[in-house]
């Protein structure tokens, strides 16, 4: 399947289900964010997608890559953000252990620093944790399928977009 | 008031296309944690939960489901929590600070002024001295931080919504904010300020349009940009001069941008 950078687990192929005609196998995603009931809610908004499951949690990128020696998530959802752009921070590290990872950041509230921050991270999408919850379905699928949202967001964002473009040329 | 709730095994909650939802039924789940066990039936604490994120207000409303003595009867964006806390009369309000310009003061403070018997809760992504200071400023019941456990969370509900005051423990812990605060009141003292002025009075829609005024708009330009008539447009700006007692409308701008409540029209704003 072109572009489709999840991994497919536990789930024979012959009972893959669809979702709005998307073969999806059953995607492990996990959390890391200090802030539990904002899980609870994201695991309520997202049970609405089809073999969708939201199968761990952790407060730090430690934690997470400790619970990584068991069972490897196909998608990343990471809220630690400010003050001091920890999420950003998160990414970056947990990016060099696995690089094809998919990683939304949840931030709380939108700013150039934050996103240029998540796209030099490798984030494949950044999105406000005021985000519905059918507009989050919506974005994990894409990551899902292989997209990286991130580049169509820098380029309503001029600052971010002259930041990267300098950083092009300087290199 | 309370016929939201009948008798019922299960909760039946409703999702309006706007992303808020609404209880009509309340369900049988356990008793709060460390509550004192009575034979006297106690009727239900009952939340409105105001904020941004449609995903944080799911996980408190699953986290209230879980208890007994706690109901959420309305969540939605703050914005509307100012007219269905009037009609509803929750005991207690959650909402939310709206980082950055923590918005969701004015709605505390609304919700507050017009149900005085209404506790608020303001809850932020993080805690700072300014956003406590702020929370005390008008007048809630308590501050907590969104990463704050839930089981904490339906405490600090359960004890404002019995007529506790957490927030003067935040402030014992910042010995900024009470220094702060005693500073503010001096000050206050001086100038024989009375407290109950520091945050506007005005509704939303009546600080758009005074907004709109300090840009220079006629009524007929508002009403066309809000998409009301102009008589409402008249009638608001007559509420608004009553609220500040001004003698015109320049006043009332003049006496709004003073107060902090109305931010100064930009140059780009003004020639619109």
């Amino acid at each position: 399947m072109d572009g489709w950078i999840c991994r497919q687990k536990r789930r024979p192929q012959d009972s893959t289900p669809q979702l709005d005609g998307i073969l999806m196998g059953d995607l492990l995603a996990h959390v890391i964010s200090r802030d539990g009931l904002f899980i609870s809610g994201l695991s309520a908004s997202l049970s609405d997608l089809e073999s969708f499951e939201i199968f761990g949690s952790s407060v730090t990128a430690e934690e997470a890559v400790n619970s990584f020696v068991k069972t490897t998530p196909d998608l990343l959802l990471v809220d630690i953000e400010i003050p001091n752009l920890m999420g950003a921070r998160t990414i970056a590290a947990l990016s060099d252990g696995l690089p094809t990872l998919p990683v939304i950041d949840l931030y709380d509230f939108e700013s150039d620093a934050h996103v240029y921050a998540c796209l030099e991270a490798g984030a494949a999408a950044c999105t406000s944790k005021e985000t519905s919850a059918e507009e989050l379905g919506d974005l994990v699928q894409q990551v899902c399928q292989g997209s990286t949202p991130i580049y169509s967001m820098v380029t309503r964002m001029p600052n971010v977009a002259a930041r990267l473009a300098q950083m092009l040329g300087e290199t | 008031m309370r016929n939201y709730f009948v008798d019922s095994t299960s909760v039946h909650r409703y999702y309006m296309s706007d992303g808020s939802s609404a209880c009509a039924h309340r369900s049988s789940r356990p008793v709060m944690p460390n509550k004192k066990v009575t034979t006297q039936p106690m009727a239900a604490l009952t939340v409105l939960i105001a904020d941004h994120s449609e995903i944080f207000r799911r996980g408190m409303t699953r986290a209230i489901q879980d208890v007994q003595d706690i109901d959420s009867i309305w969540d939605g964006e703050p914005e509307s929590a100012v007219e269905v806390a009037e009609a509803l009369q929750p005991d207690v309000a959650l909402v939310d600070i709206g980082l950055p310009h923590q918005r969701g003061l004015k709605v505390a403070w609304q919700i507050r002024m017009r149900n005085p018997a209404t506790a608020t809760i303001i809850l932020s992504p993080y805690e700072d001295d300014t956003q406590v200071f702020q929370s005390v400023k008008i007048g809630a019941s308590a501050f907590s931080a969104k990463d704050t456990p839930a089981e904490t969370l339906l405490e600090q509900i359960w004890e404002v919504g019995n007529g506790a005051n957490l927030i003067s423990e935040s402030i014992q812990a910042r010995p900024r904010v009470a220094s702060q605060m005693i500073q503010q009141f001096e000050s206050y003292s001086l100038a024989g300020i009375e407290t109950e002025k520091l945050v506007s009075p005005l509704t939303n829609r009546e600080s758009q349009v005074l907004s709109m005024i300090s840009q220079g708009h006629g009524n007929k330009q508002i009403a066309a940009s809000l998409g009301i008539n102009e008589q409402t447009v008249k009638n608001q700006m007559s509420g608004i001069m009553a609220k500040l007692h001004a003698n015109n409308r320049t006043h009332a701008v003049v006496f709004a941008l003073n107060s902090g409540w109305l931010d100064m029209p930009s140059e780009t704003a003004s020639a619109g």
